[in-house]
């Protein structure tokens, strides 16, 4: 049904635009007097002559003679009343002419605007029905003030697609630069997704002077110092240093292989220094699309099933839970390796954010490597991951942040008490529908401007099941992705391929704010 | 519960009126002006609109304008022609020729309206149809538009620009037969 609507909806814009392109005109009207009968303007199709006498030749087609004392065409004469006197081909002298005039007909400009905007439409339209998974959004969203503009700094609880998947997820807000002891975080539901969410509270974690403080993937806080940025990065497309300098959307990222989407590639890191004690690799990425797509391509083939599959999921049961978790870890996350007393390279550590929506800074700690180390390699999927910094942090020690709960939430400008009920009530959750928005107001410490900020969630999402996806019903490839991830990555990979290189622009054209 | 892909279209819908209500309108009878097409080959004056005074009280004047010249302005009315002495003039609106708004409109509309087609992309795409498909629709109302009293703006849009010929009684005059007009 909602492809017929897309389709009929592309039919009918197109033919109002082939309709609309060539009527909305202007007209360009232009006196001449006789005597500069060789400036009139010749784009004009037809010549009027009006006459002393009140009578009007309108000619076409027309012409000036050489001698510029008459001109001739083909056409009718009007009298004081416009009736017309007699029509065929005259030859009028210019002195008794008293003005000619001339219009040249244009389209007007602002059909070239509503073309452009049909253009973009029809290709929003065109890119939903070609490809109805790239129409997608991600999880609640999170946005706060960088002190100019707001920026999307975090989603929530990425990897919790079902009730028995609630999870809670930690962001730093790392742009976050609040001005007073009042902050805001504006929450939205910017997907066909219905998201519950149990709470949304600001970690604030006090930090050393000249440093910053970081969150590892089990949830703790390290002070860090020294925070360096590495000397030299090399992937498979070559130097990749310019990419992963700063938090800055720069990104390095690499596309998938067409054979296998969990084919994995190497990042050469080196650093000044990279032994000592307590040190940490400090990452800021997020996934591409290929995740999002995989969640989206396994409900399109469990179909009129997905109901089952989550029901199943929803009761706990502990084979489903253990087989959605599947593809993910054949993906994995990134890994960060450093070479062993033998020279070998091995995992020294790991981190994995699910989302493609907003950067997550993390630190990765690191055992004590041994002396005179300065090399250190990513390994991570291809295609998989967006890296925007890397950097060596010397980490200072733990610390326990404050917890905050939101002390009113807005919505527009309306203060809405039960959703801070909800919010700030453990045992409830909020629960939002697509294009709800909602501003959590914090009171922090008096000192703010000393402390790290952190967005702690905790929830869930149920997808929208899109009519487009049942087309794609499959259960034997449903039961692949679930029981032989692996082998499931490998059929994909040439479909995935084929569209990889539009599916981000598809997918940011499907959204309305950029990080 | 309404969800925002009902609701957006509606908005949208609601807005477009209110905005498109903005845009100038002429008060020329329905079929009386030419498409920009049809004003090329047919040699009727604008239909205008002129306030003016008579030193006691403000009155107003519409019709062809027959000839605008730097002494009077001469309006055919659906009764009479009327001779108004360029001093007496206080503003005037002329409208040369249909800019065919209809179909922007109608554009706009059918744009809005698809944009349900985008899913949840429609909270940017209506709001955007809304917003150029009205700035549109308002740049092309003003385009057959000469808003003035100056003779050397307006004559081009008279019947006879080159002043009422002396040979012509202005009382002989008859009015634009809109039956009579071209469609093709």
């Amino acid at each position: 049904m909602r492809s017929t609507v897309r389709w009929l909806s592309a039919f009918l814009l197109a033919t109002t635009v082939l309709a609309g392109c060539g009527k909305v005109q202007t007209l360009h009207r232009r006196l001449t007097d006789p005597t500069q009968v060789a400036t009139i303007d010749h784009k004009s199709p037809f010549l009027k002559a009006h006459m002393r006498d009140g009578h009007v030749y309108i000619l076409s087609p027309w012409t000036v003679d050489a001698t510029g004392r008459s001109v001739s065409g083909h056409g009718e004469r009007l009298d004081a009343n416009r009736t017309r006197v007699d029509t065929g081909t005259h030859v009028i002298t210019l002195d008794s002419v008293a003005l000619f005039e001339t219009n040249v007909v244009s389209t007007h400009p602002s059909v070239t605007a509503m073309a452009i905007i049909s253009g973009v439409s029809l290709a929003v339209t065109v890119a939903c029905l070609t490809n109805p998974k790239a129409c997608f959004g991600s999880c609640p969203t999170f946005y706060v003030s960088d002190g100019t503009r707001a920026v999307l700094e975090a989603e929530g609880f990425s990897a919790s697609v079902a009730p028995a998947l609630e999870a809670t997820d930690i962001d730093a807000l790392y742009r976050a630069r609040p001005t007073s002891r009042s902050f805001e975080v504006r929450m939205t539901n910017e997907a066909l997704e219905t998201h519950v969410v149990r709470w949304a509270r600001v970690l604030a974690a006090p930090r050393p002077d000249g440093g910053r403080v970081f969150a590892t993937r089990t949830g703790e806080f390290w002070q860090a110092s020294d925070i360096v940025a590495p000397q030299r990065c090399a992937a498979s497309e070559g130097d990749c240093l310019a990419a992963v300098r700063a938090v800055d959307g720069v990104e390095r990222f690499s596309t998938t292989d067409s054979t296998d989407l969990a084919t994995r590639e190497l990042m050469e890191l080196e650093f000044p220094v990279a032994s000592g004690d307590s040190l940490g690799l400090v990452l800021s990425s997020r996934q591409t699309l290929l995740s999002t797509y995989l969640l989206y391509q396994t409900m399109a083939y469990m179909g009129r099933s997905a109901g089952h599959w989550l029901a199943a999921l929803q009761r706990g049961d502990s084979f489903a839970r253990e087989q959605s978790q599947g593809l993910g870890r054949a993906l994995g996350g990134i890994e960060v390796q450093a070479l062993d007393s033998g020279g070998a390279w091995i995992t020294v550590g790991q981190t994995q954010e699910t989302g493609p929506l907003a950067n997550d800074v993390r630190v990765v700690p690191l055992p004590r490597l041994r002396p005179g180390t300065t090399r250190l390699r990513l390994r991570l999927t291809r295609g998989h991951w967006r890296v925007d910094y890397l950097a060596l942090a010397r980490l200072s020690g733990r610390v326990r942040p404050l917890r905050l709960d939101p002390v009113m939430v807005r919505r527009g400008t309306t203060v809405d008490a039960q959703a801070l009920a909800l919010l700030t009530d453990s045992v409830r959750a909020l629960t939002t529908l697509p294009g709800d928005e909602y501003t959590l107001v914090y009171q922090l410490p008096e000192d703010f401007s000393r402390y790290e900020l952190f967005l702690e969630s905790r929830g869930y999402y149920l997808e929208w099941m899109r009519e487009e996806w049942l087309a794609e019903e499959d259960p034997a490839r449903a039961m692949m992705m679930f029981l032989q991830p692996g082998e499931a990555l490998r059929a994909l990979a040439p479909e995935f391929k084929a569209r990889e290189a539009q599916m981000e622009a598809a997918f940011w054209r499907s959204r309305y704010v950029r990080p | 519960m309404s969800g925002p892909n009902e609701r957006w279209p509606a908005a949208s819908v609601v807005c477009l009126l209110l905005l498109t209500s903005a845009c100038f309108r002429t008060t020329a009878p329905r079929g009386w002006l030419p498409t920009a097409a049809q004003a090329q080959r047919e040699a009727f004056g604008g239909w205008i609109k002129v306030d003016y005074t008579t030193g006691v009280a403000k009155r107003t004047v519409e019709g062809e304008l027959i000839a605008a010249t730097p002494d009077s302005m001469h309006v055919l009315t659906s009764d009479s022609i009327v001779a108004l002495p360029t001093g007496a003039l206080i503003s005037g609106t002329l409208t040369a020729f249909d800019v065919q708004l209809r179909t922007l409109k109608v554009w706009t509309l059918v744009g809005a309206v698809a944009a349900v087609s985008h899913g949840f992309v429609l909270i940017l795409s209506a709001p955007a149809w809304v917003i150029a498909g009205t700035t549109a629709t308002a740049a092309a109302s003003r385009a057959p538009r000469v808003e003035s009293t100056n003779p050397a703006l307006l004559r081009a849009y008279a019947r006879f620009p080159q002043g009422i010929p002396s040979s012509v009684d202005p009382r002989s005059l008859r009015q634009k037969d809109v039956r009579t007009l071209s469609r093709s």
